[in-house]
């Protein structure tokens, strides 16, 4: 039995063969592009946003949009401080994350799109 | 082709969401599923790389399910076999036909290579497409028994009473086609 297992085992060993890629994996990642994230969700979302931009600029909302973010980013200025004392150190601290944060972002940001 | 460097490969996939460590895991494994799917086709290369392309596609939107108790070339394996043989559910007729067609036009050329490939491929055929996925398997991809019935969801003593019908149809196809 061990034998001509050995033996069936060889058989099919010698005959067997490497197939060559092809460009296969790269049809696959086209069509798990395709397949997972299509066109047309980009199309809707990029239409949604451009319309919604143009309701925006017809009901005026740009006019009080720079009021809005600087009181935003009050209020988050106020939260920091609140936590953490200002002192110059923790301001090169704070500014040295928020550098870093940024730029990770960026890279994730480029990286995923240099994928697609 | 180590498991530890795929299991790298995959975390790098979900937790990243790094789809060129998912390229780089079907450049690894494309060539044994092709090859798999190939010879349970009976050789039909447009069938066994839709197949494949499927098996991959399958494999990268349920990423999360793959536990890793088991190799992830044998979680391929699995795929394939299903998709395989949902097709072959699906297509029953026209698959038979095919085969049969497939087995009676293969040319014995007089080179060596050739005509072991032949035989190999003839003697294949006369296998049901469960036994040929059983020996293809175990002789050509070398997974054992218990991987097998993993692949399959059939049970080790079904897979061995498998291997055993089949090798000895094999055994007869090939003496009486010349060999010892």
């Amino acid at each position: 039995m061990n034998n001509q297992d050995s033996e069936l085992k060889d058989f099919f060993q010698n005959y067997k063969r490497e197939i060559p890629d092809n460009g296969f994996s790269e049809k696959v990642a086209e069509k798990i592009r395709f397949d997972i994230i299509p066109l047309w969700y980009y199309v809707i979302i990029t239409g949604s946003l451009l319309i919604g931009i143009i309701i925006l600029w017809f009901l005026g909302f740009w006019k009080v949009l720079p009021h809005y973010i600087s009181s935003f980013m009050q209020e988050v200025q106020n939260f920091i401080y609140q936590i953490v004392p200002l002192t110059t150190l923790n301001c090169y601290v704070l500014f040295s994350l928020l550098s870093f944060g940024l730029f990770l972002l960026l890279f994730w940001y480029v990286d995923r799109i240099r994928q697609w | 082709m180590t498991n530890l460097e795929d299991v790298v490969l995959i975390g790098k996939v979900l937790v990243l969401g790094d789809k060129r460590s998912f390229d780089q895991l079907v450049i690894r494994h494309q060539s044994p599923v092709r090859r798999f799917l190939l010879h349970l086709t009976n050789g039909d290369e447009a069938l066994a790389d839709d197949l494949a392309q499927e098996t991959f596609i399958k494999a990268y939107l349920h990423l999360h399910n793959f536990k890793g108790i088991s190799k992830f070339s044998t979680w391929l394996y699995r795929i394939s076999y299903n998709l395989f043989y949902d097709y072959q559910r699906s297509n029953k007729e026209y698959l038979n036909e095919e085969l049969e067609e497939t087995a009676f036009n293969i040319e014995v050329k007089p080179d060596t290579n050739k005509e072991l490939s032949n035989d190999l491929e003839l003697a294949l055929s006369t296998l049901k497409a469960e036994e040929r996925a059983v020996v293809l398997l175990f002789y050509m991809e070398e997974l054992s028994v218990d991987a097998i019935s993993n692949v399959m969801l059939l049970p080790v003593n079904t897979v061995k009473s498998h291997l055993h019908r089949s090798r000895n149809k094999m055994k007869t196809f090939l003496t009486t086609h010349g060999y010892e």
